[in-house]
C-alpha cells in the first residue's frame, strides 16, 4: 500500500473516531483477506471468495469492531503499526473461531500430548515434523495417508469417553490411548517422521469427527445414496448401532448437536446458532461429513442415523424450534422414513 | 459506494470510539513520569500502552504492558486482568509482561487518574513468583508478541551519554597558540581556563565543542579527536517525551532520524549553554529556546 494511502488511514481512524473511512474500509478488506486465506478449516465448501470472506468479516466486526476500534485510535500515527495491530487481532480471532472446529481441536490436542511425552521428538530443524525418540531404523518410512490409518485403527481397546459436559467439545479418546495410537502411526511411519498436520488428518479419519468441509451442501450423493440402500439389519446389530449413534452424539459439539436436525435448512442453522451463512456452512458440512463417514463402517447407518436423530430430537433447545417444528431436516427425514 | 461496501460502512460507522480516549490521546499530555500514568510507548513500527508501576529514576522505571481492545481467549490461564478506567473502556493489563523502559520511548500520556493509580498500586512491586506459562496456552501467541513489542520498546536507542576518558586525547590545532587559544573560546565555547587545558592535553573536546571548531578551521566532522556522547543530564532531557514532537518535526523537517534528530538538538542546546557562564545549564529551557525559533 502506498504512503500516501496509509497516512489517509491514521488521518481518518483519529479524525472520525471510526473506523468506516474510505482508505480504513480497504485496508481492512485487504488485511482480512491476507489473514483468511491461512485459515482452510473455517473455508466454505468450495474455498474462499468474496462474499464468503465478508461473511465472516461481519462475524468478526459484530463481535470485535468495539475493540478493534479502541486498538487502532490507541496506535497513533504510526502507519505500520495499525497494521500489525489489524492484522494481529483479526489472526488472534481466527485462531480462536479455528479452535473451535475440530481440525483445530485435534492438532492442539495432539501437540499437547506429543510435548508431554518424552518419548516422542521434533526432528532437528523441523518443528512441525514429530517422530518416535526410540526410533532407530533407517529405512523410509510411510507418509501416505491410507497405511498410517491402518495403523491407527489397528490399536485396540480404544474406550469411547464418556462426556456429560455440554459447554466443551468431547475428548476423543483418553490420553492414553490417543498416546498409543500416536506410537503406533509415528511408528508405520518409521524415522522420517511425521507433520502435525499429517497426523492431525489421520487422527480426524481414525475418530471419524470430520472428514472434510467441502462436502457440497446441494449435491451429498454419497450421503444420499447410503441412505436410499435398503437396510440389512441383522440379529444384534440394534445395540450396535445404539452404542454407535452414542460415539458419534458425543463427538459432536453442542453447536452440532443443535443443528443436526436442520442440515438442508442453512437460514435456519443461522438462527440457531448466531452466525452467518459461511460459518453455518461450515457446521453443516462438519455433520454432514460425520454422518458420511459411517458409510465405511461395519454398522447399520440408518439405524445409527435414526438414533442420532432420537439424541438430538431430546437435546433440542425450545429456541432452536420456534419458527418451526422439531421436524428433521429432509436428509435426515428421508433416512428416518426408512427404518423398517 | 457497491452493496457489499455499503453493508461494510455501515457496519464499521456503527460504533465511535469514546470521547475520553480520543480526548486524551489528542491532548498531548507530557508531564514527567510517575507511577499511575498510562502511556503510549512508540518506537517506529511498535506501538504499546503502559501502566507505570515504579518509580522513573535517571529517566527509566518499572511498567506493565496494556492493551485496550485486545485480551486472550476466555480458557487462557495467562494472568492477565480486564479492566476498565476513566480513559478506557476495555483495557486488559498482563502483569507477567513488565519490564524496565526508558522514558525516552513515551508518547503520549493517556491518564493518571485515581483508577490508574489504584491499577499501579496492585501491580506493584513486581509478582514473587511467576507463574509458569503453557507454551500451548491459547492466549501464548498474544503474550508472546507483547513481550517482542516490550523488548523492541527497551532496546530503543538511546543519546549517546558521555564518559569519562581514561586518557585525554590531544588536540592539534592549526596557528600559533594565541590562534589556536582564541579559536577555542570563540568556536568552542569555552572559557580560557578550559582552554588553556585542552592545549595542554589535559582534557578532551566534546563533539559539541569539536563540531564548530572543525567547521571553523576547514575540517571534516570527526577530525578533531572528541569524547563520545552527550553530557547525561542534558541526554536525560532531549529524551523527555516533552521533546518527542519537536524532535519527530526536525526529524522530518531535515530527513533524520529521531535519533539523529536529538542528537543535533542536544548538540545545539550545549553550544548555546557553553556561551554564557552558568554552572549548571538549564537544559530544558535551553531546549524550549531551540525548539520556539525552529520552524
Amino acid at each position: 500500500m502506498a504512503g500516501q494511502g496509509l497516512m489517509s488511514i491514521v488521518d481518518e481512524i483519529v479524525g472520525l473516531g471510526h473506523l468506516g473511512g474510505p482508505a480504513t474500509m480497504k485496508m481492512l478488506t485487504a488485511r482480512w483477506r491476507g489473514a483468511t486465506h491461512q485459515f482452510y478449516v473455517l473455508a466454505p465448501p468450495g474455498g474462499w471468495d468474496e462474499e464468503s470472506r465478508l461473511d465472516l468479516l461481519h462475524e468478526f466486526l459484530s463481535e470485535r469492531l468495539d475493540d478493534l476500534t479502541d486498538a487502532l485510535i490507541a496506535v497513533g500515527a504510526d502507519e505500520e503499526a495499525v497494521l500489525k495491530r489489524t492484522s494481529r487481532i483479526m489472526k488472534n480471532w481466527l485462531i480462536d473461531q479455528a479452535r473451535k472446529t475440530d481440525t483445530g481441536a485435534i492438532r492442539l490436542r495432539l501437540e499437547e500430548l506429543l510435548r508431554a511425552d518424552p518419548g516422542f521428538i521434533q526432528l532437528p530443524g523441523h518443528s512441525q515434523r514429530w517422530t518416535l525418540a526410540c526410533v532407530t531404523d533407517t529405512e523410509v518410512g510411510r507418509d501416505d495417508e491410507d497405511p498410517l490409518l491402518a495403523a491407527a485403527m489397528a490399536v485396540s481397546d480404544v474406550k469411547p469417553v464418556r462426556w456429560r459436559d455440554k459447554t466443551r467439545r468431547a475428548p476423543l479418546a483418553s490420553g492414553p490411548d490417543l498416546t498409543r495410537i500416536l506410537s503406533a502411526v509415528l511408528a508405520c511411519a518409521g524415522p522420517g517422521g511425521l507433520e502435525i498436520g499429517m497426523l492431525t488428518r489421520v487422527f480426524r479419519r481414525r475418530f471419524g469427527v470430520v472428514i472434510t468441509s467441502h462436502v457440497p451442501l446441494d449435491d451429498d450423493d454419497t450421503l444420499a445414496d447410503r441412505l436410499a440402500a435398503p437396510p440389512t439389519v441383522g440379529p444384534g446389530e440394534e445395540p450396535a448401532a445404539t452404542a454407535r449413534a452414542a460415539e458419534v452424539y458425543a463427538q459432536l459439539s453442542d453447536r452440532e448437536r443443535r443443528i443436526l436436525l436442520h442440515l438442508d435448512d442453512r437460514p435456519r442453522v443461522e438462527r440457531i446458532l448466531g452466525v452467518g451463512r459461511s460459518v453455518a456452512y461450515h457446521h453443516i458440512a462438519q455433520v454432514r461429513a460425520a454422518l458420511t463417514a459411517l458409510a465405511g463402517e461395519d454398522v447399520d447407518v440408518e439405524a445409527v442415523v435414526g438414533e442420532l436423530v432420537r439424541l438430538a430430537r431430546g437435546d433440542a433447545a425450545p429456541d432452536d424450534g420456534q419458527d418451526a417444528t422439531l421436524e428433521p431436516s429432509a436428509t435426515i427425514k428421508e433416512k428416518g422414513a426408512q427404518r423398517p | 459506494m457497491s452493496q457489499p461496501d455499503d453493508r461494510l460502512h455501515a457496519a464499521l460507522t456503527a460504533y465511535q470510539a469514546p470521547d475520553p480516549l480520543r480526548e486524551a490521546l489528542a491532548a498531548a499530555n507530557h508531564p514527567d513520569v510517575c507511577p499511575g500514568q498510562i502511556w503510549r510507548a512508540h518506537i517506529p513500527g511498535t506501538s504499546l500502552m503502559v501502566l507505570i508501576v515504579g518509580d522513573f529514576v535517571s529517566g527509566s522505571g518499572d511498567v506493565v504492558v496494556a492493551t485496550p481492545g485486545e485480551s486472550p481467549p476466555a480458557d487462557s490461564t495467562i494472568d492477565h486482568r480486564p479492566v476498565t478506567t476513566d480513559v478506557f473502556r476495555s483495557l486488559t493489563l498482563w502483569p507477567t509482561v513488565r519490564g524496565a523502559l526508558h522514558h525516552r520511548v513515551l508518547d503520549v500520556m493517556a491518564e493518571h487518574s485515581a483508577t490508574s493509580t489504584a491499577l499501579a498500586d496492585q501491580l506493584h512491586p513486581p509478582l514473587r513468583v511467576v507463574p509458569d506459562e503453557d507454551a500451548l496456552d491459547p492466549g501464548g501467541e498474544l503474550l508472546a508478541e507483547l513481550r517482542d513489542d516490550l523488548a523492541r520498546l527497551q532496546a530503543a536507542p538511546a543519546v549517546p551519554r558521555r564518559t569519562q576518558d581514561a586518557e585525554p586525547r590531544p588536540l592539534r590545532l592549526p596557528g600559533t597558540a594565541r590562534k589556536q587559544l582564541e579559536l577555542l573560546i570563540e568556536h568552542g565555547g569555552v572559557n580560557q581556563h578550559e582552554a588553556m587545558e585542552l592545549l595542554r592535553d589535559r582534557r578532551t573536546l566534546t563533539p559539541e565543542q569539536a563540531r564548530p571548531l572543525e567547521a571553523a578551521v576547514g575540517l571534516e566532522a570527526g577530525a578533531l579527536p572528541s569524547t563520545a556522547g552527550i553530557d547525561p543530564e542534558l541526554a536525560l532531557e532531549v529524551e523527555h517525551p516533552r521533546w518527542r514532537d519537536a524532535t519527530r518535526r526536525r526529524a522530518a523537517h531535515t530527513g533524520q532520524s529521531e535519533l539523529a534528530a536529538r542528537i543535533s538538538l542536544a548538540a545545539e542546546a550545549y553550544a548555546l549553554a557553553a556561551r554564557e557562564s552558568t554552572a549548571e545549564p538549564d537544559w530544558r529551557q535551553r531546549i524550549a529556546l531551540l525548539v520556539a525559533a525552529e520552524p
